[in-house]
């Protein structure tokens, strides 16, 4: 099997990895789920507008996430996106591979003695 | 609380998007942008530094716009064969509509189109009439002409010698029947006024070979092909001018040469073997000269048994031809063989409208070319269109569709021009062409008609000349970034 982690290839997946972790707990919208990235990396990770929509919709297109429009009394309607059976699967596949591929980082680059 | 939509808008549709075709994504992504807004004023902003955050958003839209985009188009209803060809109807009428608005453009283009697919289709009527028509026998791929050829060259074809015609018939094994004949003129008088016609002596095994039976009374027999059998078999011509088309002909008399015969048979309207104006045909009665093998007087049509390919008898006929060489000191320099019934009488014919068809397809590629030509230019102008539509979602195959849509009509159009000069064309022809070239051997004069295989063929050709030009203005879209080309589209 192919490394999923190397180049490109890991940046783009390491964000998916991002959007599918924030939607565990519960449905969000667009910008509840840049806040969650950013609130649980300490504000390190953080999403523009024109690099999460684009992510959001392609996840959507594979049926990884799903998002309707909810109207909720006194506010305006907003999209909430939940994760999908599916969605939850790739997130747990995905969080062992990145799992495996961090200790593997770890060790190999020596990261816990920096 | 501010709302960003419209700058939002101003700054897709700056990216090539038509904002109102997507108004629940602006939506959405212009509620996230207020929502910034609001928490940097909730950490203690100012209103002009909250914009200024909202607005650093703002930058570099193009992957957004695409992204947007592209959502739509999946979006889309999954198009099904139905949908599919109801789309291809609207683009027809749409494409119908544009055309119409373009005048100059769609006349040069018909005109173009229906000369090229005219003077095919005209060219093609007459292959089809003398060519690809087939003898008016049963099973014609089974009829075949039998010549005597010189020893090493079965290219130089004779006419055949009786002793010869004999030999075959005894020695080949591939022949269900053959038939031997020869030209001759006859003055024909009966009560009505005498004319002269072609007529033939031949035997009655011909007619087995062809598979006509007479429309009326029977042909000689076997035992009838001997001298003093005066009797006749008429063609249904001299059966209307010599006995009115009355059944009371068989077993009147009919004067050929001064002596009277007596009709016993009247073939079939459109018999015409071997040739158009063939009127007589009387039982051979051999005579003395005939049995020279020297005397190469008579011609030989014979039909394979069933299962015979063609070279299979050839190779039969060619091999009774190397032994008859070995036989008989007269046949020494001679061989034997036989040619394709069809194929006899197209020598110079077919070479002819061979050459003539392939100038009359390259003069159709070279106004496809142009119209190509044209198409290109046109689309160069409707760049903006394209490059709209693919943002707006379309695809590809989309706006080919659209192309070929207003490419069919055209062809269409060039078509239906084309049938017609094609038909003025035959008109022509059958006026001009002299009967002579139009009669072909057994099968009498061929009308240059256009019919259904014509018409198939111009349906052909106006498809394929759709596609060629057709698809020319698409080459290059679909690498192309529909951004770049709404932005050079405005210059275009």
């Amino acid at each position: 099997m192919a490394d999923p982690l190397d180049d490109a290839a890991a940046r783009k997946g390491s964000a998916e990895l991002l959007i599918l972790a924030s939607l565990e707990d519960g449905q969000l919208h667009g910008y509840d789920i840049a806040r969650e990235i950013a609130r649980k990396s300490g504000g390190l990770l953080t999403f523009h507008v024109a690099s999460l929509y684009p992510l959001l919709y392609k996840l959507e297109d594979r049926n990884w996430i799903s998002g309707r429009w909810v109207e909720k009394a006194g506010q305006r309607r907003r999209r909430y996106y939940r994760l999908t059976a599916e969605g939850r699967k790739v997130l747990t596949t995905q969080r062992g591979r990145w799992s495996a591929f961090v200790q593997a980082l770890t060790k190999a680059a020596g990261l816990e003695n920096a | 609380m501010r709302d960003y939509r419209d700058r939002l808008r101003q700054r897709l549709a700056a990216e090539g998007l038509t904002p109102s075709a997507h108004r629940e994504a602006i939506d959405e992504i212009a509620d996230h942008l207020a929502d910034l807004g609001r928490a940097a004023e909730r950490d203690g902003k100012s209103a002009a530094e909250a914009d200024a955050i909202v607005e650093s958003e703002l930058l570099r839209m193009g992957p957004l716009a695409i992204a947007v985009a592209e959502r739509a188009r999946r979006r889309a209803p999954r198009s099904n064969a139905s949908g599919w060809w109801s789309g291809l109807l609207a683009d027809l009428r749409h494409a119908i509509r544009g055309l119409r608005l373009n005048r100059g453009y769609s006349t040069i283009v018909i005109l173009t189109l229906a000369l090229g697919i005219g003077a095919c289709t005209a060219v093609f009527s007459i292959v089809n009439a003398l060519l690809l028509g087939s003898l008016p026998y049963p099973h014609p791929e089974q009829l075949v002409i039998a010549w005597e050829t010189d020893a090493n060259n079965r290219e130089r074809t004779f006419v055949v010698a009786w002793p010869t015609y004999e030999d075959w018939k005894r020695e080949s094994r591939s022949f269900a029947a053959m038939g031997i004949w020869e030209y001759r003129t006859y003055n024909v008088a009966s009560s009505q006024e005498p004319e002269q016609v072609q007529g033939i002596r031949t035997t009655s095994s011909l007619f087995t070979v062809l598979g006509v039976p007479p429309a009326l009374g029977r042909i000689f027999t076997e035992e009838e092909e001997t001298p003093g059998h005066r009797i006749v078999v008429i063609s249904n011509g001299v059966w209307q001018r010599h006995f009115g088309g009355q059944a009371s002909a068989i077993g009147s008399t009919l004067r050929l040469n001064g002596e009277p015969f007596e009709v016993i048979g009247v073939m079939p309207m459109g018999f015409q073997f071997p040739w158009r104006n063939n009127g007589v045909w009387l039982p051979f009665a051999k005579e003395y000269q005939d049995e020279q093998r020297g005397s190469h007087s008579f011609l030989v049509a014979a039909r394979l048994k069933p299962g015979i390919s063609f070279e299979q008898a050839r190779a039969d006929v060619e091999q009774v031809g190397r032994s008859l060489q070995q036989k008989y000191e007269e046949n020494r320099d001679e061989g034997s063989t036989i040619i394709r019934m069809a194929d006899h009488g197209l020598g110079l014919v077919r070479p002819m409208l061979t050459a003539l068809m392939g100038a009359v397809a390259l003069v159709l590629i070279i106004g496809c070319v142009n119209v190509a030509n044209l198409q290109m230019g046109r689309a160069l102008a409707r760049r903006r269109e394209f490059a709209m539509r693919l943002a707006l979602g379309a695809g590809i195959g989309r706006i080919a569709r659209q192309l070929l849509s207003e490419s069919l009509v055209l062809a269409a159009a060039g078509g239906v021009g084309g049938l017609l000069l094609a038909w003025a064309a035959t008109q022509a022809a059958d006026a001009i062409l002299m009967p002579g070239f139009r009669a072909l051997p057994y099968r009498g004069e061929v009308p240059i008609v256009i019919d259904g295989r014509v018409l198939v063929f111009a349906a052909g050709v106006a498809i394929a000349s759709a596609a060629l030009f057709g698809f020319a203005p698409l080459v290059g879209l679909g690498t192309r970034n529909p951004q770049r080309m709404l932005r050079d589209g405005d210059r275009g």
